[in-house]
């Protein structure tokens, strides 16, 4: 499944923040938004995952339109998210963050939390399903400790476990690197390439250039709301503008 | 010892309203102070079916129930969009809006005359005319309350709704609809705040809209709070500090005129100093917007 | 009839509209709901009554005197309670719920001490007052209305043109910024709660005059204002105002058509209509206090 936009417009209060941006991600590869701070980065994020109403402009998961859907519904259709500020539950452990993303539980329907019918079944097989996933972002020791206990690069490394539960098709991670520690970065990309291997899409936003080149499949550059340039990520780093502006 | 059960079946009843509470306010994060409007709305429900209807009085409970969750549906969607400070204006309006219908629909609620002569209840033949039959009842009807209260929010539904407490946009990324959980809340609330205004009309068998003021849903909140918002014990506990301690005031022979002031007092001072002192409650964990 | 009722209700709206006006004052800069101001309302009214009727000073003097008990008393329960609240890092709700705390004590202790009876303020002339399209004004309404005029305008005057009204928009507008500009927020802090409490003051002493007093008036004028502040947004003096001519006008006209009991219950209908139609932010989402950048 891809994600793309056609005719996407925003300003605030008079100041043009996407200036008509159409982008497309190919399918089941890593795309790497990047740009200067204030560029509309976080601003294209937000209007695609629902959480900001553009002024203009429509977009897409495949072939289904999900333009003007609320978070939730376009949580639903296979795309889920990480934001700048990492979100969590803190006072909950990190297991139950986890089981929190799992889409689909019956447990969450009133009258099956009350009379817990077949609950216990489901529960079981959610802790199960968040336990691997754990495994596979190396978080397993701190289960059950509370989210709001863990360094900050494991806390990225939770909401990546928690944006894998809820069984999506396409990540959308806003800047997934940005304050960790080397070895956690270099975590997470291997973390992210797995990722890929598995069929998933991801869309990162990021300013660290070197992780872009590592393993972007694609590159897309905003600057002042509008793309300046996309294409492969050899293509498009090594244009002298763009490193010049950009990545030096 | 008619005193002491009449403490004990006020407290059994105060129980249904703080933790009907506390699943809006302690789980959910939603900080409502309307909780007397779905009270009265169970008593005036329960009291004309069965003072001019002659309706059977689980009926009545259960028409009281369905009022509740209808009326909860009238606050809950204007007022659920809102952030939290004016979330609480809101609920006050609805609070006042409230108390002007039993006030002034005079036709249908008699208004400031109030309703009396309620009989007691009577249930599949047995008829609830003493004390200990009503404390038996109102105690079954606090255990339900808990247990309902308690089931839902150590449920993944409850989980929901924790995650709502603290970030709800986390929750709503997560394909969580956010709204809907909430709503729900509100109805189970006023559910069983309505219930609980079934059992304390027939029990007081006379009520009028001053039982069902502002004065009386600040109580109720302050209850949760002072108890301990979000947790197992919290709102009992604050049932026994606020409606079993304050009864004590009687023996100490304050004149009546004043003893409703200084109680009043009493709860304010105690607001004031949890929240300097201990804001999460006495026997709770969560604090209010941390 | 129709003048009459407008006249009554410009009077109404001019007290709502310096009560809203008060209160956003202190919200923007403090951020939280303060309940209080309703005591601070409600105080000045009975401190005015206790030095009239019971010190025997003319009404102007005593109602000074509850002017500036009310600034007194605004500034003492910011200085007793809610720093110490800040300093503990207290969040929002639970610095409203303190709040309520402090209003029900007030409002008992003001119960205790007047009882809880509807009192007039000042002597009832009975004067035939003035004609006005149809209506009658009295001497007394007039000099109300006029007054909070002048406060009201003198108010917007300081904000916009005067350097502290500058400092008071920086710190409602960008708090970070105007510390690191130089802006002492927390004097910032006292001036508001103390210029804020000594306009609910006087509210409350020209409502008393109109309108009698009872002490849950403060909780009652305190819910209508902040109703005039969300539908008229907080930022502009005029805003408020209009909002509030609007619903005191609302109030006083459905007279026609519902019993006068009704009226409290109108203004919350508003806010509700006003509520169901107005957008939200976020499809209504709301995060842990921080925006979504």
């Amino acid at each position: 499944m891809n994600i793309r936009c056609t005719g996407l417009r925003k300003s605030f209060d008079g100041v043009i923040a996407l200036g008509n941006i159409s982008v497309q991600c190919p399918t089941g590869g890593i795309t790497a938004i990047i740009g200067p701070n204030g560029a509309g980065k976080t601003t294209l994020l937000n209007i695609l995952t629902g959480f900001l109403s553009p002024d203009a402009g429509r977009w897409f998961v495949g072939e289904r339109e999900i333009t003007g859907l609320p978070p939730y519904k376009v949580a639903r259709m296979g795309l889920t998210r990480t934001f700048q500020d990492v979100r969590l539950i803190s006072m909950v452990t990190v297991l139950e963050n986890v089981m929190l993303a799992r889409p689909d539980q019956t447990g969450e329907g009133l009258l099956h939390a009350i009379l817990r019918i077949g609950v216990a079944g489901e529960e079981a097989c959610n802790q199960r399903e968040a336990s691997r996933l754990l495994q596979f972002v190396g978080l397993e020791k701190q289960t059950n400790e509370r989210a709001g206990t863990l360094s900050y690069g494991q806390q990225k490394l939770l909401t990546l476990a928690c944006c894998l539960a809820a069984q999506p098709e396409i990540l959308l991670l806003d800047e997934p690197l940005a304050g960790v520690h080397t070895d956690t970065a270099a975590n997470i990309l291997r973390l992210l390439q797995q990722i890929r291997q598995n069929g998933k899409t991801v869309v990162f936003v990021e300013h660290n250039i070197a992780a872009v080149r590592e393993i972007a499949d694609f590159v897309i550059v905003i600057d002042e709301g509008t793309v300046v340039a996309q294409g492969p990520p050899r293509e498009v780093l090594n244009r002298p503008e763009i490193l010049e502006a950009y990545v030096a | 010892m008619d005193y002491l059960l009449h403490i004990l079946i006020l407290a059994a009843i105060y129980s249904i309203l703080a933790v009907s509470l506390d699943l809006l306010a302690g789980h959910a994060g939603l900080l409502a102070v309307c909780q007397a409007a779905f009270w009265g709305l169970g008593a005036y429900a329960s009291a004309v079916l069965t003072v001019d209807y002659g309706v059977y009085f689980p009926l009545g409970i259960l028409a009281g129930m369905c009022l509740g969750v209808l009326a909860s549906f009238l606050v809950s969607l204007p007022s659920l969009r809102l952030t939290d400070d004016y979330f609480v204006i809101a609920t006050f309006g609805f609070q006042i809006i409230a108390f002007a219908i039993f006030n002034n629909w005079a036709s249908l609620t008699r208004g400031p005359l109030g309703i009396p002569g309620i009989p007691p209840p009577t249930i599949f033949g047995w008829r609830v005319d003493s004390q200990w039959k009503f404390l038996l009842l109102a105690v079954i009807g606090a255990v339900a309350a808990y247990i309902v209260v308690n089931r839902i929010s150590s449920s993944p539904f409850g989980r929901v709704l924790h995650a709502i407490r603290e970030d709800e946009i986390f929750a709503a990324s997560l394909g969580k609809n956010t709204l809907r959980f909430k709503v729900t809340a509100f109805a189970v609330s006023a559910a069983l705040a309505a219930m609980a205004g079934s059992l304390y009309a027939h029990y007081i068998t006379y009520i009028d809209p001053t039982n069902f003021t502002l004065t009386e849903s600040i109580l109720i909140i302050s209850m949760v709070i002072v108890g301990g918002a979000g947790s197992r014990w919290g709102p009992l506990t604050g049932v026994l500090v606020l409606v079993v301690m304050p009864e004590s005031l009687r023996f100490i022979g304050l004149p009546s005129a004043i003893a409703a002031n200084v109680r009043q007092i009493m709860y304010g001072v105690l607001l004031v100093v949890m929240m300097l002192f201990r804001p999460q409650g006495l026997a709770g964990q969560y604090r209010f917007g941390r | 009839m129709l003048s009459q009722l407008f006249v009554n209700a410009v009077i109404a709206g001019s007290l709502y509209a310096l009560v809203a006006v008060s209160f956003a004052l202190i919200y923007r800069i403090a951020g939280f709901f303060h309940f209080t101001h309703g005591l601070t309302f409600a105080a000045g009214a009975y401190v005015t009554f206790a030095a009239h009727a019971w010190l025997r000073l003319p009404l102007v003097a005593a109602g000074a005197i509850g002017v500036v008990a009310a600034a007194l008393l605004g500034m003492a329960i910011r200085a007793v309670v809610f720093r110490s609240l800040a300093r503990r890092a207290a969040p929002p709700l639970v610095m409203l719920l303190a709040s309520l705390g402090v209003y029900v004590v007030g409002q008992n202790v003001i119960s205790l001490a007047f009882g809880d009876s509807s009192r007039p303020l000042g002597e009832s002339v009975i004067s035939p007052g003035l004609a006005v399209f149809g209506a009658r004004v009295t001497e007394a309404q007039l000099a109300s209305i006029a007054v909070v005029a002048a406060v009201l305008m003198g108010f917007a005057v300081v904000m916009t043109t005067i350097g502290i009204g500058h400092q008071i928009q920086a710190v409602a507008n960008d708090r970070e910024l105007s510390e690191v500009v130089g802006i002492s927020i927390a004097a910032i802090d006292g001036l508001v709660f103390t210029l804020g409490s000594a306009m609910a003051g006087l509210a409350g002493i020209l409502w008393a005059i109109d309108q009698n007093m009872t002490p849950t008036m403060g909780m009652r004028a305190l819910l209508i204002g902040v109703v005039a502040m969300i539908i008229g947004g907080q930022k502009t003096v005029s805003g408020v105002v209009l909002a509030s001519m609007f619903l005191a006008l609302a109030q006083n006209y459905s007279i026609l058509f519902v019993p006068t009991a009704w009226q409290d219950a109108i203004v919350f209908l508003i806010l509700v209509a006003f509520l169901l139609v107005s957008p939200s932010g976020f499809f209504g989402l709301r995060g842990r206090r921080r925006s979504l950048t």
